[in-house]
């Protein structure tokens, strides 16, 4: 608690073993599920008591072995089509999110046609896509800029009426220039929002840009899963699930490594509370 | 010489389709360095004129003049500090970068009249929590560190919305006396907006009393207390007797009864 006389900073004696215990079960607790169940299916395989679309995980990890150079290969196109569709979604959500905060009237308009456009199937509109923008990258980041459009529009949307009524009349009797108000006060403001909003986004451009892989394409941990699942090759076929979730998670990692260098003050704020409430 | 002038000054705000009047026929004065106190119950528009006054909205009729000019140019020209009821520190910041923002936006427009940040955090007497961030502070730590940002261009107008409310008593009086001590030594002319009658007779030279709903100036009282202020005087007859006018004056005959 912080008192009259003192400050407690929150990095203060003993907590790195505090966080380290936070870290571990982060990390623990997941690793421990998947060791759980892993030893468990390889048990319940080697017993015979597992259908044949489900393999042991030793012959995953076999598959990997084996095909490690093809799981390269079809990494790339697909890190690369989610990542390319992450950033087209994320100036064309800023933009509109934007132009919701400057003209209000606009907003609802805005939110809506975001639903409308999330509710859309994906499996069936990746083919016509494909069809007008053909087979290459345009039509993959599209779909994961589609894929990851909503959650990153609804986000910015809020973030940009993230400013506190307090802080905005400072600024009116500080006599800040509306550039100033935007860089020092709305952005700051907004970035907790923002973040938030695009650890949702990125695992979901990743699944977009699989759907398109589906759809056709010459290379991608899609097309790869696709040819597994034809050539009846149940560890391939479990070997790109595995990659596509690392490949998912990495992006949620990514930008929350992200978040912890630029957001690096308590979101928990002292613009909504009283003063001496807290 | 009078520095704030509100001539008949009333305000309505549209609460969907009504008209709400805050504030009716408001007239009052400040001279140059005076401290006045607003007084009145919740709802009373208190607030409303003191954003009147720093321009964050304009008077619905009624004129308000501050050096005999609209305040939308002392706020233009940065003489006017505002202090709100939480801090309104932001929390990105650190309590020096909090304090020297008004001269970030001022830019290199500062003139000799602006006072350096380290020493405002002395004067408001955070000395060693410049790179503390706003959470890691107290209540009323934050609110000194507010204070001091509202003083860093030393504005000739400072207006403080119920600054202490949420603070202990306390800190709240020493807080009192804190704030005394800067406004002698900064210099300005201080409208406080309070629901103490005590923390508005401690602190003013003269205490406007609202009544709510409109708000409306229902009193002027002269506070006959010298300077500077000490805590000793709340217990002379002098402070009592002011305070028992005070009351008189925003709880009329109920107050005799009452206690």
């Amino acid at each position: 608690m912080p008192t009259e006389d003192g400050t407690t900073p929150p990095g203060a004696a003993g907590s790195w073993l505090v966080r380290l215990r936070g870290h571990a079960l982060t990390v623990g607790l997941p690793v421990g599920v998947v060791l759980g169940v892993g030893t468990w299916l390889e048990l319940a395989k080697r017993a015979g008591k597992l259908p044949i679309t489900i393999p042991a995980p030793s012959e995953i990890w076999l598959s990997l072995l084996n095909d490690a150079d093809v799981l390269i290969y079809h990494l790339g196109p697909t890190a690369f089509a989610a990542s390319v569709g992450f950033f087209t979604s994320l100036l064309v959500a800023l933009s509109l999110a934007g132009l919701a905060s400057i003209y209000r009237r606009l907003e609802a308009g805005i939110v809506s046609s975001g639903l409308v456009i999330d509710s859309i199937p994906l499996i069936a509109l990746t083919p016509m896509l494909m069809l007008w923008l053909g087979k290459d990258i345009a039509s993959r980041a599209t779909i994961a800029a589609i894929a990851a459009f909503f959650p990153m529009l609804i986000g910015s949307v809020q973030g940009f009426k993230a400013v506190k009524r307090n802080a905005g009349e400072l600024f009116h009797v500080m006599a800040a220039s509306p550039w100033q108000r935007f860089l020092k006060l709305s952005v700051p403001s907004a970035l907790p929002y923002l973040f938030s909003a695009f650890k949702i986004a990125a695992p979901v451009a990743v699944l977009g840009a699989l759907i398109a892989e589906w759809a056709g394409a010459d290379r991608g941990l899609g097309t790869m899963m696709v040819y597994a699942l034809f050539a009846f090759n149940p560890p391939q076929v479990w070997l790109t699930i595995i990659a596509t979730c690392l490949m998912a998670i990495g992006g949620y990692g990514l930008i929350a490594g992200l978040e912890r260098l630029v957001v690096h003050w308590d979101t928990g704020g002292t613009l909504d509370t009283d003063a001496g409430a807290r | 010489m009078d520095h704030l002038v509100i001539v008949n000054a009333s305000k309505q705000f549209k609460l969907g389709k009504e008209f709400v009047v805050a504030i009716e026929d408001v007239d009052m004065t400040l001279k140059e360095g005076e401290f006045g106190a607003l007084i009145g119950p919740s709802g009373c528009g208190k607030s409303t004129l003191l954003r009147l006054i720093a321009d964050i909205f304009p008077p619905t009729s009624g004129s308000i003049l501050i050096d005999g000019e609209p305040p939308a140019k002392a706020r233009l020209q940065h003489r006017i500090g505002f202090v709100f009821q939480d801090a309104t520190l932001l929390p990105w910041r650190t309590v020096y970068d909090n304090v020297q923002l008004p001269l970030e936006i001022v830019g290199g427009k500062v003139d000799d009249r602006s006072l350096s940040p380290e020493e405002l955090i002395s004067l408001v007497g955070l000395d060693g929590f410049e790179g503390a961030r706003p959470t890691q502070l107290s209540g009323g730590m934050q609110q000194r560190a507010a204070i001091a940002r509202a003083l860093v261009l030393r504005p000739q107008v400072l207006l403080l919305d119920e600054p202490f409310g949420a603070l202990d008593e306390i800190t709240r009086q020493r807080m009192n006396l804190e704030l005394l001590r800067i406004w002698t030594e900064a210099k300005t002319t201080a409208l406080l907006v309070t629901h103490s009658i005590n923390e508005a007779v401690f602190m003013a030279d003269r205490i406007f009393v609202l009544s709510s709903r409109p708000g409306r100036i229902t009193d002027t009282i002269s506070v006959e207390l010298p300077r500077p202020r000490e805590l000793q005087m709340m217990r002379t007859p002098a402070f009592f007797d002011t305070v028992n006018r005070v009351r008189d004056a925003l709880f009329g005959e109920e107050a005799t009864d009452a206690d």
